[in-house]
């Protein structure tokens, strides 16, 4: 029955289409060269280095960051962002493990729904949109991302790429991808929906802070804090 | 969803007449079209932008076979189930069965289209779920009871304070001393309840803004978030979408999703662009033990075969309504079914028929704004004139135009006849007229007269006054 | 120019031969100062366009007919109308795209008609104009020269030259005024709410005179102004250019 259906579907589109014969993969893919496929998309004009065209984009999205000389002062850095009561959840990343983290930081394999502060690795962000990337995985819960009242995220300064396309070319030679969840990120959770005016924190993070990490961050230190 | 696209001119003038929505609408228009400028102003090649975004949708229509099966196949690879839905029963019936199957309690839905086009609210709620739509503006009209009036925007009508009464009734039995008055705490107030109805739900709805053939990903698009709470917490995730959703490659949906995020809010990006694959892997903390997408034909199929492909391209942007003269007066609502505007003129006649929505087509100037702004370019006038054509073969013009037409084609297509009449007529109005200039009334003219005056003719034809300039000349 | 006198087909349309001939005479004087030679075919009515917009294709494409055959063979065919020369150049070809026969010719008219301020600035090349208008002006765009045709700056440019003209720009001059051809009647409210919206912005700008290329949008404006007692008025912008702004406007009287 069901199969019928998808059968009945599929006829149906052929009809439309007035497709007759033979229809591969391949003869799409090379029709798609044929119409666009060798150009690439026109993409956001930008100047400068990856890094600080990103960082400019992310303060424009309500995103803050700072930069840290090395992984050791990642706990430090967490600490300042915390409230005295606040639970904090750290991803189960490798990068995380090693450090020392105070007491009332458990790293954790899940999302606890009342986590106050979580904090998570990115695999990599667009310069482009000042967007992080997010893939998930045994190390990387989405609900870390979702859930708390802010979000700390590292990024390495070399997984900044100029765009989607080469976040693409980036990722793919890793799988599992794609991931069941790759969530690109710009800014905290926002709302327009109440007469057009813009809301932080509608359902996700209120503040979404990045600890940048590596090389090219050049002079600047902090931002959007 | 019932049409109600029958009633267009009475609710079209319930609308003109409503000030709280007429303040709403000159708004949120205002807020989308400079916006949108804006992040074009920022992007010089925008027009090439458009061309290729045209280019991908055409190019994906034009194989939309293969890619659906290419769709299905990496969906299965990555242990997810692909249903498709030949018709809204279909597509209600395949997604009651997994909540059932689920052994569901609580649906959580993030914004679709296409679930609003088989009115999977109201199924899921005869069938006993507990559905909790989770976009503010979705769940704003839920309380309320209404449709969506816009489809990005589905609130856009509501005002701070209708949505203050609303939860005030809805959460707090009315009791509210101090009404919630300020944005900030509106938003709160949704986050608290929604929290609740997330962490507890049992399965997840969710649309797609784009299914991506390569890799069985589908593309979702929120600033709010509530798609990836959506998909991520419960144990069971659907998507349903539209058979036209689909996109080669990832790289055609970072051109897509370019197009879309500053056609539709003028932003660079949304604030969360998700790519869900498959359901949960071994190993990963969280996610659903199982993903579903449903495959939506419901007419599509048939669209591809005539000149209405072109409406196939549409990503659901809005862009045509924000620019839309007529529903920035009217709204969403008079439109009479899921889809309003330019791109709903189109589309409500397509899915429920032209005899239910006689309307639509013709309450349009013309004007060609929305094709201007439409990021896949979609002829929406030259369709919606098509749709007129269709009307106008099948007896179902309105009985007046048809006879003004006939009378003034018999008069046209002879031009004697044309120039003699329309000397003795121009002739006699102008000398009526000479003195006010104007007339407050006319017979067989009252639909222009009820609001505006009709100028008078000068009183000579141009053809009477050539003929005299070219005798005084020689 | 061969002899140097080009010979121009005027399409007048019917709204300029039945409401207001005197644009037709300034079209005409605009052409002829620009050094063509001026005819008005007498074959040609109505060019259609409310049968081909209310989906009467075959009707349309009776007066389509009449009217490609009696502008045949003219180097140029001008109209003081954005919204015909729109379905000249646009909707003919449209029209027959599956009648071969008179494709032809549909695609030969499209491709020699022009809108009056487009001809004037694009092909004529007009730079001074011998008018003067002493007035504060403002200009509204109709949708269909505007983004049917382009036509945005050559009306402005033209407007530059006359003398004592101060022009002041309309806000949000891409919208519609509400006319739509039979959209008007069709839904008179709506249609009024748009022109309302209209008529704040035009006195928005303090003009007392406001000019289009599309007399079906100015007899609206002039209409529904004239039904408020308002003192602003109407002109197609030919007759400004051959300064004849001395007469009566749009749904103006002798009292
Ligand atoms: S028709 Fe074009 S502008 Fe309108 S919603 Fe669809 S894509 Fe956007």
């Amino acid at each position: 029955m069901m199969n019928s259906t998808r059968e009945r579907i599929l006829a149906k589109v052929r009809r439309g289409l007035e497709a007759s014969g033979q229809r591969s993969i391949a003869m799409a893919h090379a029709a798609r060269e044929l119409a666009y496929g060798e150009m690439p998309s026109p993409r956001q004009p930008w100047k400068g280095n990856a890094t600080e065209r990103f960082c400019q984009r992310f303060e424009a999205w309500a995103g803050t960051w700072q930069r840290l000389s090395r992984v050791g002062e990642i706990p430090m850095a967490v600490q300042a962002l915390l409230g005295p009561e606040d639970f904090v959840s750290v991803a189960p990343h490798s990068l995380l493990r090693e450090l020392d983290w105070p007491s009332q930081m458990a790293v954790n394999h899940e999302a606890p729904a009342d986590c106050r502060l979580a904090v998570s690795v990115a695999d990599a962000a667009i310069a482009e949109t000042g967007t992080l990337v997010l893939c998930s995985g045994p190390q990387s819960p989405t609900g870390l991302a979702l859930l708390p009242e802010t979000h700390v995220v590292i990024l390495r300064t070399e997984t900044i790429l100029p765009d989607m396309e080469a976040v693409w070319r980036h990722l793919q030679p890793e799988p599992p991808f794609p991931p069941r969840s790759l969530n690109t990120i710009s800014g905290p959770s926002r709302t327009a929906d109440v007469e057009q005016t813009i809301q932080l924190g509608a359902h996700g993070p209120r503040r979404l802070h990045v600890l940048l990490l590596g090389e090219h961050i050049g002079e600047m230190s902090a931002g959007g804090i | 969803m019932q049409s109600t696209a029958r009633e267009f001119p009475l609710r079209a003038r319930r609308a003109l007449d409503d000030v709280q929505l007429r303040e709403a609408l000159a708004k949120a228009q205002d807020g989308f079209v400079g916006k949108r400028q804006t992040s074009i102003d920022a992007f010089p090649e925008f027009e090439a932008l458009r061309d290729r975004g045209k280019a991908i949708k055409d190019h994906t229509l034009a194989y939309l076979d293969v890619y659906l099966e290419q769709f299905e196949k990496a969906v299965i690879a990555a242990g997810g189930q692909v249903h498709w839905a030949e018709s809204a029963e279909d597509a209600q019936r395949i997604v009651t069965g997994i909540c059932q199957q689920a052994g569901a309690r609580r649906v959580t839905k993030a914004k679709t289209m296409a679930g609003e086009e088989v009115s999977l609210n109201e199924v899921l709620e005869t069938a006993g779920f507990d559905t909790v739509e989770t976009d503010l503006g979705e769940y704003i009209i839920q309380l309320a009871k209404e449709p969506p009036s816009h489809i990005i925007a589905p609130a856009v009508h509501k005002t701070r304070q209708q949505i203050s009464d609303l939860f005030n009734t809805h959460h707090h039995g009315g009791r509210l001393k101090t009404a919630l008055r300020e944005v900030p705490e509106l938003v709160d107030e949704a986050r608290q309840r929604l929290r609740e109805k997330f962490l507890t739900a049992d399965v997840g709805i969710t649309g797609a803004n784009f299914l991506v053939a390569e890799t069985g990903s589908i593309a979702l698009v929120t600033n709010e978030g509530n798609a990836d709470l959506t998909h991520t917490l419960p144990r069971v995730h659907v998507a349903i979408a539209g058979i036209e959703k689909l996109v080669p490659t990832l790289d055609d949906a970072a051109c897509m999703l370019r197009l879309l995020a500053r056609s539709a809010t003028g932003q660079d990006t949304s604030t969360y662009t998700t790519f869900v694959t498959g359901p949960k892997r071994t190993g990963d903390p969280d996610g659903p033990e199982s993903f579903h997408v449903v495959l939506l034909d419901n007419g599509r199929s048939r669209m591809l075969g005539n000149r209405y492909r072109e409406m196939l391209r549409c990503i659901r942007c809005g862009a045509c309504m924000n620019h839309c003269p007529v529903y920035g007066a009217i709204g969403g609502h008079a439109y009479g079914w899921v889809y309003p505007g330019p791109m709903g003129s189109v589309l409500t006649p397509l899915f429920t028929g032209l005899d239910d929505s006689r309307d639509l087509p013709n309450a349009c100037t013309l004007n060609g704004r929305c094709q201007s702004v439409c990021p896949v370019q979609i002829p929406l006038p030259d369709l919606l004139r098509d749709l007129r054509r269709q009307q106008f073969e099948r007896g179902l013009t309105a009985r007046r135009t048809r006879w003004v037409l006939a009378v003034w084609g018999a008069i046209a297509r002879r031009p004697r006849l044309y120039h003699l009449f329309t000397r003795l007529g121009m002739g006699l109005l102008g000398r009526l007229g000479k003195r006010t200039g104007a007339f407050r009334r006319l017979p067989f003219a009252s639909a222009w007269t009820a609001s505006r005056d009709m100028p008078a003719p000068q009183g000579s034809t141009f053809q009477q006054l050539w003929k005299q300039r070219q005798r005084d000349a020689r | 120019m061969g002899d140097g006198v080009d010979r121009v087909a005027l399409f007048a349309t019917c709204l300029v031969d039945l409401y207001r001939p005197s644009v037709g005479l300034a079209s005409a004087e605009l052409l002829e100062q620009a050094g063509y030679r001026v005819e008005v075919p007498e074959g040609q009515t109505c060019c259609g366009q409310p049968a081909w917009n209310s989906g009467d294709t075959r009707r349309a494409k009776t007066l389509a007919r009449q009217t490609m055959a009696a502008l045949e063979g003219y180097g140029y065919v001008v109209v003081p109308s954005g919204s015909c020369a729109g379905t000249l150049i646009h909707d003919y070809p449209q029209l027959f795209a599956e009648d071969p026969e008179d494709l032809g010719a549909a695609e030969d008219l499209a491709s020699r008609t022009w809108e009056l301020t487009r001809f004037l600035v694009e092909v004529a090349g007009i730079t001074g104009l011998d008018a003067n208008f002493r007035h504060k002006v403002c200009y509204h765009d109709a949708c269909s020269g505007l983004r049917g045709l382009g036509i945005k700056h050559q009306p402005r440019q033209l407007l530059g030259s006359v003398d004592g003209l101060e022009l002041q720009e309309l806000p949000n001059t891409e919208i519609c005024c509400g006319f739509g051809g039979t959209f008007c009647v069709k839904y008179p409210e709506i249609s009024t709410r748009l022109m309302d919206d209209k008529l704040d912005a035009i006195r928005s700008t303090g003009a007392d005179t406001v000019l289009a290329g599309e007399l079906g949008c100015l007899l609206h404006i002039a209409g529904r102004l004239k039904r408020n007692d308002e003192p602003i008025r109407a002109y197609h912008i030919a007759e400004i250019l051959a300064d004849m702004g001395d007469q009566p406007a749009i749904g103006e009287g002798d009292d």
